[in-house]
């Protein structure tokens, strides 16, 4: 072991020049200088690449991830707003309209059903459904419709197409379709429709919406197993050939399948065949599954290297609309830009007083689109979206929970209004009731809480009236919402009409001061109660009522909250509610087995503006139980006197007569109360002013061609209230340097490296 | 040395084995296809016949582990498990379950994103926290290192959360110095990146900082650095040029294992400043439930991990001869 002695503290040690020492001084105030230079020159909050605000550009966003932008597929409000604005449909909407109203878009006209009996005459009038063999709309598109330029048209001198048997490195470097040099058009067909339909049957797209469709358009089951079949055929010979069908699927071709429910009569007219007499299959014609799709675009797409390239029809939509797609990369954002092939439709010159004091026809008959390019944002988190919108960056915004306050208050009239900071900053608010229920639902196949004698009835409306919606919306909606009269959302024919009339007279009154439904007194619901069987919630065994709500959302605070608020609404009745929770699974087995009592707020939102679409929710064929989960009649609902009414509705035309027959099917649900009509939700949009023509429309969104922006003006706010503050950052930064050279020069000379 | 190396190999191929097989399991008998085609369709859409489609579009309607209908080696290659969860050992992520889109691909291109703020962050952290904790160990004991021991457990018991949203408030809301969320390429890159690097920084610094100082401390009584001080150098040159270069070891054997992490992205950053990374890919996966992408990344993941241990274990001889890996 070797000895070791202690060192020498005191030992000399080299001295530091002085001219290290002042050097080193002068080191922090030159970074706090660095840093000064680089923020003034450089400091922004302007998330856009610059000089995107002074083009006529509109910023939105979007908060959930586009899963697809194929018209086959899409299935998502937030994919709409991009796909319908690219891709048009035979019929639309009017823009300002109100109950909402069908006007042709790609079509001539709006189609009328022709009647075919079963011994093949046309039949006149509105015969009934079950004289009905078949139904046809012949639809005479606008000539001389164009498609977007796109590389799928191009074509060589011998008219090839251009751009065929493409390899990878044909497309090295290519990563938008803007960067195939060669793009042409071409009008659009009839036969368009047709390859749309046949490519719904497919299997392999899995369309959300097949099932319905082949429900009512002839023939849609047959060229299915048709196309299952040589889809086979072309796969097995694919992999032979050493093609990977997982990544490179086979193209059959849809133009050569025979579809009896479409039939292409000319170059710019085709036939809708349906199966049986169903008004509401004009709707359809307004989605974007009936988006004609041009064959080219499909053979272009289904190119291997194109494939790799990872281009699609699902990132890449082709179409006729005043948009075409210019840069997608969903994950993080999509940039839409005008067509220039567009037929350039005229601004809407039909709208109410009060459209015209908004000031949304002052653009009446002018020439659209307004907007040269739309950039949709992706935004996950609420709060950074809301900041941008503050900061002007976004040009329209929903309001996130946690901000309402600060965007919204109540006026002195009682009314939710905009904060004052919101009016300052010239913010508008729009909003509208969407197509939506959220309804309590009773199992109607449950001994205790369904059933149709009398008894069983009135314990549901006793339920009804002591689970008051206004304090519901009041607590967790902030307001945003509209108590539920029946099960028909305000905006659609049969809709209860605001005033004493359109109240539900089981569970609710009229407010004759406020000019508001109400819930009727709580002794009502126990009077109710007690009729039922159950006085103060006690049961013929002298035991308290208990009733088990099932649902999958343990865990969420927010349901945690609602569950107490439940719970506090049925002990004013004496009733014991008990939590069954389960995951999402099972909840969804008991759902389909019929494995439950009570479920709380479910919803649903509207396909097409229309009554059928939401008391077919409780037709008793649709029974989910009854139908095998096929159906949307969640709480197994069954009532023969309902039926019938339902079953004359659904075929019916619009008029007095079916109107009554709506009124009659709602007061039978109302008695019924197979649900407690819980709300529908109310949206709200803020708008900076500087964007007009904003109207929200809940059923269609193919109305960006309809607004306007003010870039001059936006662009001024921008700089208003974005200018960075500097004054603080330079003094922190000046401290921090002064106080760190002094440290450094006051500091012992052996500290100092 | 090789022989431990191709040990060391060989025992993640049955670890990686077995994670594949278990992750098989939980995603595939506790949430079956049928369950995921409903989910994914939403009520309204998920009547018997949508589900069957879905779960065809999707290759869902193959048997699990034997195809007993099939032939040869079809028997066991034309199932769920060969095609969606074994083909992943030969970098086969097959397709996500929503968009439909090849996974390898998204992933690829969503490396680079993420590594631009892991990387900074991860390079500040390390510098930072050094010079830090060298600081204090050289002031050990006395009110700077309490003040900075403070600061560091204050920061330690703050949630990242919290800096995230109070840094976009303060310098994007207030301050307007830089975008609150977003992501462009090129120059413009970097006026999005400099607020989430600086709250990861500020997020790592705390335990960081009090790791190195206790592996600084550990060094400093040693007799290499009284021999130093001995020798008259400057204290300055003791822990920088010879506390600091021991003292490195075990962190430089450690980087290996969190360099290779970092290509897994920040899922908190990258989803509250929207950067289109891995981190937030596996966010929205769970999200919206895509359990294609959440398989693929779970074994990516595991993947990394393993690699990064060995060659932890690699740098460990190369770094310290004390070290005799046979």
């Amino acid at each position: 072991m070797s000895s070791q002695t202690a060192p020498d503290q005191s030992a000399p040690r080299r001295r530091q020049p002085r001219r290290r020492r002042w050097l080193l001084g002068a080191l922090p105030p030159l970074l706090a200088l660095l840093i000064a230079a680089i923020l003034a020159f450089s400091a922004t909050n302007d998330p856009w690449p610059a000089g995107m605000a002074a083009d006529e550009t509109f910023f939105t966003s979007y908060s959930s991830s586009i899963k697809s932008l194929d018209p086959a597929v899409s299935y998502y409000v937030h994919e709409g707003e991009i796909l319908d604005s690219i891709v048009e449909m035979p019929l639309s909407y009017h823009y300002l309209r109100r109950p909402y109203e069908l006007c042709p878009m790609l079509a001539s006209a709006i189609p009328v059903p022709r009647y075919i009996g079963h011994d093949g005459a046309t039949l006149s009038g509105d015969p009934p459904p079950e004289q009905v063999a078949r139904v046809e709309y012949d639809i005479e598109l606008i000539p001389g419709i164009r498609y977007q330029p796109h590389p799928c048209f191009a074509k060589n001198s011998d008219g090839t197409p251009h751009y065929q048997q493409l390899t990878p490195r044909d497309l090295k470097g290519f990563r938008r379709i803007g960067d195939f040099p060669a793009q042409d058009s071409r009008e659009l067909h009839a036969e368009d429709f047709k390859v749309a339909l046949v490519r719904l049957c497919d299997t392999r797209l899995a369309s959300p919406v097949y099932s319905t469709l082949k429900s009512f358009i002839l023939g849609m089951d047959d060229c299915s197993a048709q196309l299952k079949n040589d889809v086979a055929t072309l796969e097995a010979d694919a992999s032979r050939d050493g093609r990977d069908i997982g990544m490179h699927p086979v193209l059959p071709d849809y133009r050569r399948y025979d579809l009896a429910g479409l039939q292409v009569i000319d170059q710019h007219r085709f036939r809708l065949v349906l199966s049986r007499k169903y008004p509401q299959a004009i709707y359809w014609l307004a989605m974007h599954f009936f988006a004609p799709m041009p064959w080219e675009a499909l053979a272009f797409y289904h190119q291997p290297a194109v494939m790799d390239a990872r281009l699609s029809l699902k990132n890449w939509p082709v179409g006729t609309g005043a948009y075409m797609m210019h840069e997608c990369a969903p994950a993080d954002h999509v940039t839409i830009v005008k067509n220039p092939n567009f037929r350039h439709e005229p601004y809407p010159n039909d709208g109410s007083d009060d459209d015209r004091h908004a000031g949304l026809l002052n653009d009446a008959g002018k020439t659209t689109p307004f907007i040269k390019r739309v950039v949709f944002q992706f935004e996950r988190e609420a709060i950074p979206t809301w900041i941008k919108f503050l900061q002007g960056y976004y040009d329209n915004s929903g309001i996130p929970n946690d901000m309402f306050d600060a965007a919204v208050a109540m006026n002195p009239n009682g009314e939710l209004a905009l904060s004052q900071d919101m009016i300052q900053r010239g913010i508008r608010l729009n909003t509208g009731v969407a197509p939506t229920i959220f309804y309590f639902g009773f199992n109607m196949l449950d001994p205790v809480v369904g059933g149709n004698s009398p008894r069983q009835k009135k314990l549901r409306q006793a339920i009804s009236i002591a689970l008051d919606y206004q304090e519901f919306i009041d607590i967790f909606l902030n307001g945003r919402g509209v108590v539920a009269q029946s099960v028909i959302p305000p905006g659609i024919t049969g809709a209860p009409a605001d005033g004493p009339t359109g109240v539900n007279p089981f569970v609710d009154t009229w407010d004759d001061l406020r000019q508001t439904p109400r819930r009727r007194p709580i002794d009502d619901a126990r009077k109710l109660l007690a009729d039922a069987g159950y006085p103060n919630g006690i049961g013929p065994d002298g035991a308290p009522l208990t009733l088990f709500l099932d649902h999958a959302s343990a865990g969420q605070s927010a349901f945690k909250a609602q569950f107490q608020w439940l719970r506090q609404r049925f002990d004013l009745l004496g009733i014991n509610i008990q939590e069954r929770p389960s995951d999402l699974n099972r909840w969804r087995d008991k759902v389909n087995t019929g494995n439950w009592q009570i479920i709380f707020n479910k919803g649903w939102l509207a396909d097409y503006p229309d009554p059928e679409n939401f008391l077919f929710l409780f037709y008793s064929a649709n029974g989910v139980v009854n139908s095998g989960g096929r159906g949307a009649n969640y709480v197994n609902y069954s009532s023969e006197a309902f039926d019938a009414v339902f079953k004359q509705l659904e075929s019916m035309a619009d008029g007095p007569e079916r109107l009554a027959l709506i009124q009659q099917a709602t007061r039978i649900l109302q008695e019924d109360a197979p649900c407690c009509w819980g709300f529908h939700p109310k949206n709200f949009i803020l708008t900076h002013a500087w964007l007009h023509n904003y109207q929200p429309h809940e059923m269609s969104k193919s109305f960006l061609k309809y607004r306007r922006i003010d870039a001059a003006q936006r662009q001024q706010r921008q700089r208003d209230w974005n200018r960075p503050r500097l004054a603080g950052i330079y003094a922190a930064l000046g401290i921090v340097a002064v106080a760190a050279s002094a440290m450094i020069l006051c500091s012992k000379r052996e500290d100092l490296p | 040395m090789t022989a431990y190396l191709l040990r060391r190999i060989l025992y993640v191929i049955p670890t990686l084995i077995g994670v594949n097989i278990l992750v098989f399991l939980l995603f595939f008998l506790v949430n079956t296809p049928d369950d995921m085609a409903r989910q994914a369709l939403g009520d309204k859409a998920a009547n018997p016949e949508q589900v069957q489609r879905w779960q065809e579009a999707r290759g869902y309607d193959r048997p699990r582990f034997l195809n007993t209908a099939a032939t040869g080696l079809a028997v066991l290659s034309d199932t769920i498990f060969w095609q969606k969860s074994a083909a992943m050992f030969w970098g086969n992520f097959g397709r996500s379950d929503m968009t439909l889109e090849p996974i390898g691909a998204e992933i690829r291109r969503r490396i680079a994103p993420s590594l631009c703020i892991t990387l900074p962050i991860f390079a500040g952290s390390m510098l930072v926290n050094i010079l830090v904790a060298m600081l204090v160990t050289a002031r050990r004991g006395d009110r700077i290192d309490l003040g900075v021991q403070l600061i560091c457990v204050l920061t330690m018991s703050i949630s990242t959360l919290i800096y995230i949203i109070a840094g976009q408030f303060l310098f994007a809301k207030i301050l307007r110095l830089v975008p609150v969320s977003g992501f462009l390429p090129g120059r413009d890159m970097l006026k999005f990146l400099a607020l989430p690097v600086v709250v990861g920084i500020i997020g790592n610094i705390g335990g960081g900082i009090r790791l190195y100082r206790t592996l600084f401390l550990e060094e400093i009584n040693r007799d290499y650095v009284r021999t130093a001080r001995a020798k008259g150098l400057p204290e300055s040159r003791v822990l920088f040029l010879h506390v600091l270069k021991n003292a490195l070891i075990p962190i430089l054997t450690n980087v290996p294992i969190q360099l290779l992490m970092l290509i897994m992205g920040n899922m908190l950053l990258e989803n509250f400043f929207s950067i289109p990374g891995l981190g937030g890919y596996t966010i929205m996966a769970i999200n919206t439930q895509d359990f294609a992408v959440v398989r693929a990344m779970v074994f990516l993941g595991s993947v990394l991990y393993l690699t990064g241990l060995v060659l932890t274990d690699i740098c460990y001889a190369v770094v310290d001869p004390r070290v005799r890996l046979e």
